[in-house]
């Protein structure tokens, strides 16, 4: 974890999706997602998971209880977060205490992190279309009360590429996910999070809202993104089976312009970023290249550079499939 | 609820901070919060004086059980294992588990109080057949069981001498032959379009980086942000 503070603030916001960061009001959602939410059945729209417009949308304010596990019986890293959600898009999530020993910036790199933890931390449906394709959803037919509402459980599987499973105790009517816990395909929890007090009744006269401080320009993910820019932007030819765009932007970070684009398969995102220049003449590859791959936890890290050029993919994918994301971006 | 207090967690970590490393932030907050420095000048205060009392020697017996713990780690353990209670599998475990070897008995058990369901067509029909004719169906169940006897030598003698029926091993060749053929056919076929089908050459040699240092800042934070902030492999 940098210790850089601005630099930590800046890395943060960029990792952002562009509705959260740009935006102070209720941003729309995903113009791809209305479009696949519009083409499932309407059995499929009736389905009360969690998607991001309900994340966003149920207004409520809680205190939640989120372990990170790293392989072993006992989280890694265990802490208690507040969550204030208005219903217009705006929301705040704080760290209010650790519960292992954690290092002396802990609370403040959770502050930092706190819009992307809201979106892609825990489970969330970011594109009902590609849930459907990629993942089965199974009803157990049992209840578990959860911070005093009583929710359903479900289990989620990916049914494409690498297996992931995530059990579910979800609010019927609020599609508010209570509680979920994310295993990888030994079968090992990787993290859960549940909530431990729920109040629907909310003042938001006191409320702290997480708030942006970077200023990132969105792009229309479906339409040619090199056009909207007009640079000759590195963008991934060989897509992660199952996997979509979903959302694109460029900002300005450390004297440098950025394209960050993010892949999802209805669930789990996968990002790619890459420098870019308005000047920059194509090149092709030296034999100093090459791909840099890293594993921290459940998530993999490719990265390569050409000269001041820096391309990566980060997700939890594996580790060849995230090399063929970077790979195919280069010339 | 209890909030974050930072005097309570500076207290907590003081006593472990040679282990914690982080004596930065309880420097920081030592220099702006005067009970704690107040509380850690009695808590050394403290120690200094225990440390200066005279050390008083364990008795033998004491010795000899510590010496005996550390010298043979391994009963240790398994004491400890053996004193662990036995925890039960999740109900959904043990379902799936039966469901994976009896496919179709959870279900079944589950059903048990409901309407007894119609016995197959087929298992209506063998009972019915062995109810006509009972005599029949036990004499036939019972001749496998019947000890064999072997045949007379003059019958091994004509089951030596040639025949006019087709020899069996060219039969046999011929159709060996067949499926070698079809084998290779489908070989053929599987193989077919293979090399376009495949991935094509990673252009780039992909290294797996030593450390996570040597990643880009800004992939290693999203990396962290994304895996919840622990560095830990797996």
């Amino acid at each position: 974890v940098t210790r850089n503070a601005s630099h930590a603030l800046l890395l943060a916001c960029l990792a952002l999706p562009i509705g959260a960061c740009s935006d102070r009001g209720a941003p729309p959602p995903p113009r791809s997602e209305a479009v696949h939410v519009a083409e499932a059945t309407n059995a499929a729209l009736e389905l009360p998971v969690p998607t991001t417009d309900r994340l966003l949308g149920a207004r409520h304010r809680g205190v939640r209880r989120v372990e990170i596990y790293a392989g072993g019986a006992s989280p890694a890293l265990a802490f208690r977060e507040s969550i204030v959600v208005a219903g217009d898009g705006r929301f705040g999530l704080e760290p209010i205490e650790a519960l292992t020993p954690v290092s002396a910036d802990w609370e403040y790199v959770e502050r930092v992190w706190a819009r992307f933890s809201f979106r892609y931390r825990d489970f969330a449906v970011r594109d009902m279309g590609a849930f459907l394709r990629n993942w089965r959803l199974v009803d157990l037919g049992q209840t578990e009360v959860v911070a005093g509402r009583t929710g359903a459980r479900y289990v989620a599987e990916r049914e494409v590429g690498e297996p992931v499973r995530y059990e579910l105790v979800v609010d019927p009517d609020l599609g508010l996910m209570l509680k979920s816990s994310k295993y990888d395909a030994a079968g090992t929890l990787l993290r859960r999070m549940e909530y431990e007090s729920l109040e629907l009744e909310v003042d938001l006269e006191s409320a702290v809202w997480t708030e942006s401080a970077i200023d990132e320009t969105a792009l229309d993910p479906g339409a040619d993104l090199r056009e909207q820019v007009g640079a000759a932007l590195r963008v991934p030819l060989r897509i992660p089976q199952g996997f979509e765009l979903r959302e694109a932007s460029t900002a300005r970070f450390d004297d440098r312009e950025w394209l960050r684009l993010v892949y999802d398969d209805g669930v789990e995102p996968v990002f790619f970023l890459s420098t870019w220049s308005a000047n920059e003449e194509e090149s092709a590859p030296s034999a100093a290249d090459r791909l840099l791959s890293a594993r921290l936890g459940p998530v993999t890290v490719v990265q390569t550079l050409r000269g001041a050029e820096v391309l990566m993919g980060v997700g939890a994918i594996g580790e060849s499939d995230l090399a063929d994301l970077v790979e195919s971006a280069l010339p | 609820m209890t909030m974050f207090d930072p005097c309570r967690t500076f207290r907590d970590r003081w006593f472990e901070r040679e282990a914690l490393d982080q004596e930065d932030w309880l420097a920081a907050h030592l220099e702006r919060c005067p009970e704690c420095r107040a509380w850690s000048q009695r808590v050394e205060d403290r120690e200094r004086r225990l440390a200066a009392l005279p050390a008083q020697p364990a008795p033998d017996e004491l010795t000899n059980a510590v010496w005996g713990e550390v010298a043979f780690p391994e009963l240790r353990i398994a004491r400890a294992i053996s004193s662990l209670e036995r925890l039960a599998a999740p109900i959904e475990l043990d379902a799936r588990v039966a469901e994976e070897l009896h496919p179709g008995r959870v279900a079944a058990a589950s059903l048990g109080g409901l309407s007894p369901a119609a016995a197959p067509d087929v298992l209506e029909r063998l009972v019915e057949e062995e109810l006509a004719d009972p005599e029949g169906h036990r004499a036939a169940r019972f001749v496998g069981s019947l000890e064999p006897v072997e045949a007379p030598l003059r019958l091994e003698g004509r089951l030596g001498e040639p025949s006019g029926a087709p020899p069996r091993r060219r039969r046999g060749l011929v159709g060996a032959t067949l499926s070698l053929v079809a084998v290779a056919l489908l070989v053929v076929w599987a193989l077919r379009g293979t090399g376009e089908n495949a991935p094509p050459q990673r252009k780039l040699p992909l290294v797996v980086a030593e450390s996570p240092q040597e990643l880009d800042p800004l992939a290693r934070g999203l990396a962290l942000a994304l895996g919840g902030f622990v560095e830990e492999s797996r």
